[in-house]
């Protein structure tokens, strides 16, 4: 009971510390509801936009093309080898009659099917490579340069550079990602542990004459962690605030031009779940820097 | 018992107390006296641990209060009643939340918070300033309101630093009259004061000069103490010597 007590106590006058001077604490947090939300914003832009990258550019794809002489049964066993032996989940077998049949209704110059005397194109086998950004490209070109040595095989079409372009895209959205994380917990740190710190200096009266009465380091911090906590919570709503307002802007001045080549793009609001992960992490960010901060504060008074 | 051994305390290369020694039993009601600067008050910051001893020790009761770790100073704080400039009254708070926070300290429930600051109060005559901020009162209230403070978690010694400086002799007779009422019920009183002529109940008395306990002039002394070089004072003494 007693110990309940203590954290009521603390709780409540870390909350009343908000009727002290409330316009202050409204711009403590909205010095870091910006911190937050800056990052926060780019962040899910990008989660907008990289998956629209990937359904734009296409997985890669790498064709084999058989010899003219090359029969079904010998480009069967090829492809069943392939799947085997580079466990694939599919591998598709294009006939020379599909193949022309797609150039007469897919091409952009059906007519030079029709002028064709005979269908000179081959079987061809097409896999396609599910790439990301963890993809070892000199891998895939070393089993390309297998698949050239199958029996029937003439010729394997693969586009390295469109692959290792992709592979960039996404390497550097995930470098990006990652320097955004890292941004925001350092940025988060400095600015609570300054906040707190000017909030302890300016109760420091306060915190001499309950040192003076009996509380120790811990209790006497105490209140101004709960604030802290306040103020994490408040901050991230004007964050959640700011990043679904600029996405909404954003989904309706640029996502109208993006849908004309992707259909699917949304500029979305922060969902449930990321806004459930995000706000634990915010609130144990600003706690662990609010503690430091405490820590080293209380200590310096006398 | 109180009892400072050999405590001397150093700020930079300025000796506000050197190698004191004395022992004051519980219960007792003690003044020290001497001129500013003469190491009185850094007794009862030594006492309130708000200071800590450059040497020697200082026992309170059984315990060494010179060795006591952070947290260990807070709980031993908790038990001693201070008043004077070094804990002043919060200005933003109410007076009943001022006289409060020693129990918010503890952890006691609302109610016992509700009673005990009232009592508190009316035993120092300001029930009706519960709702009024510190600065709303006379200088004398508001040292009243520091004792009602320092009494509130019942602690078994209270420190006074010049508890009657700058009061009228009505106030002063009022504040003078509450530490004598205490220690009367058992709470050893210590008071840093120029003005010895206001206090009656008096069981011991140092005289403070440059940092030292000045010696008892030799016919007079009585030499109580169980340790060599440990001087206290008995009534007696300190009437024939002070005219207390």
């Amino acid at each position: 009971m007693r110990w309940l007590r203590l954290q009521w106590f603390s709780v409540s006058a870390g909350l009343k510390l908000w009727l002290d001077e409330p316009l202050g604490h409204l711009f403590n947090a909205l010095v870091l509801a910006i911190a937050l939300a800056m990052p926060w914003t780019i962040a899910q832009g990008l989660s907008a936009i990289v998956p629209s990258m990937d359904r734009w550019v296409g997985d890669p794809e790498i064709s084999l093309y058989f010899k003219p002489d090359a029969t079904l049964d010998s480009v069967k066993s090829a492809a069943a080898q392939l799947k085997r032996d580079f466990d694939l989940d599919s591998v598709n077998i294009v006939t020379p009659e599909q193949a022309m049949e797609r150039l007469r209704t897919q091409s952009q110059t059906p007519d030079l099917a029709q002028a064709l005397p005979e269908n000179p194109l081959p079987y061809t086998v097409v896999v396609v490579l599910e790439v990301d950004a963890t993809t070892d490209t000199q891998a895939i070109e070393a089993k390309i340069a297998q698949w050239q040595n199958f029996t029937g095989v003439e010729h394997v079409q693969y586009d390295a550079q469109w692959v290792r372009r992709l592979q960039s895209v996404l390497n550097g959205t995930q470098i990006i990602a990652m320097a955004l994380a890292v941004l925001i917990a350092g940025m988060v740190l400095v600015v609570t542990f300054n906040t707190v710190r000017l909030q302890l200096i300016r109760n420091q009266a306060e915190v001499h004459v309950l040192k003076s009465l009996g509380a120790t380091d811990t209790e006497v911090g105490r209140p101004t962690l709960w604030w802290s906590v306040s103020l994490a919570l408040v901050a991230f709503g004007l964050a959640y605030a700011v990043v679904s307002g600029a996405m909404g802007l954003a989904d309706d001045a640029a996502g109208t031009f993006i849908r004309e080549f992707d259909r699917d793009f949304r500029f979305e609001q922060p969902s449930g779940i990321t806004a459930l992960g995000l706000i634990l992490v915010w609130v144990v960010l600003v706690m662990v820097g609010a503690w430091a901060s405490v820590k080293s504060t209380v200590l310096r008074i006398h | 018992m109180i009892q400072f051994k050999n405590v001397t305390l150093k700020y930079g290369t300025h000796a506000a107390l050197k190698g004191v020694n004395f022992q004051l039993p519980k219960g007792s009601f003690t003044l020290l006296e001497g001129h500013s600067g003469a190491g009185k008050s850094s007794i009862l910051r030594l006492l309130a641990t708000f200071e800590q001893p450059s040497s020697g020790d200082i026992l309170v009761g059984k315990s060494s209060i010179a060795r006591l770790n952070r947290r260990e100073r807070a709980h031993y704080r908790r038990n001693v009643g201070y008043t004077g400039m070094d804990v002043e009254l919060l200005h933003n708070r109410s007076c009943f939340d001022n006289v409060a926070l020693p129990l918010r300290v503890v952890g006691l429930s609302d109610t016992d918070i509700q009673s005990r600051v009232k009592a508190a109060l009316a035993r120092v005559g300001l029930s009706h300033t519960d709702r009024m901020l510190p600065s709303e009162l006379s200088g004398g209230q508001q040292l009243r309101l520091q004792i009602a403070r320092a009494v509130v978690n019942r602690p078994a010694l209270v420190l006074a630093d010049e508890p009657t400086a700058q009061l009228d002799d009505e106030s002063a007779a009022r504040v003078v009259g509450l530490l004598e009422e205490f220690n009367r019920a058992g709470v050893t009183i210590i008071v840093a004061t120029h003005e010895a002529h206001r206090f009656n109940r008096v069981t011991h008395r140092l005289k403070l000069g440059e940092g030292a306990v000045l010696p008892a002039p030799a016919d007079l002394s009585h030499n109580g103490g169980r340790e060599a070089g440990v001087q206290t004072f008995s009534k007696d003494f300190l009437n024939k010597a002070y005219g207390a």
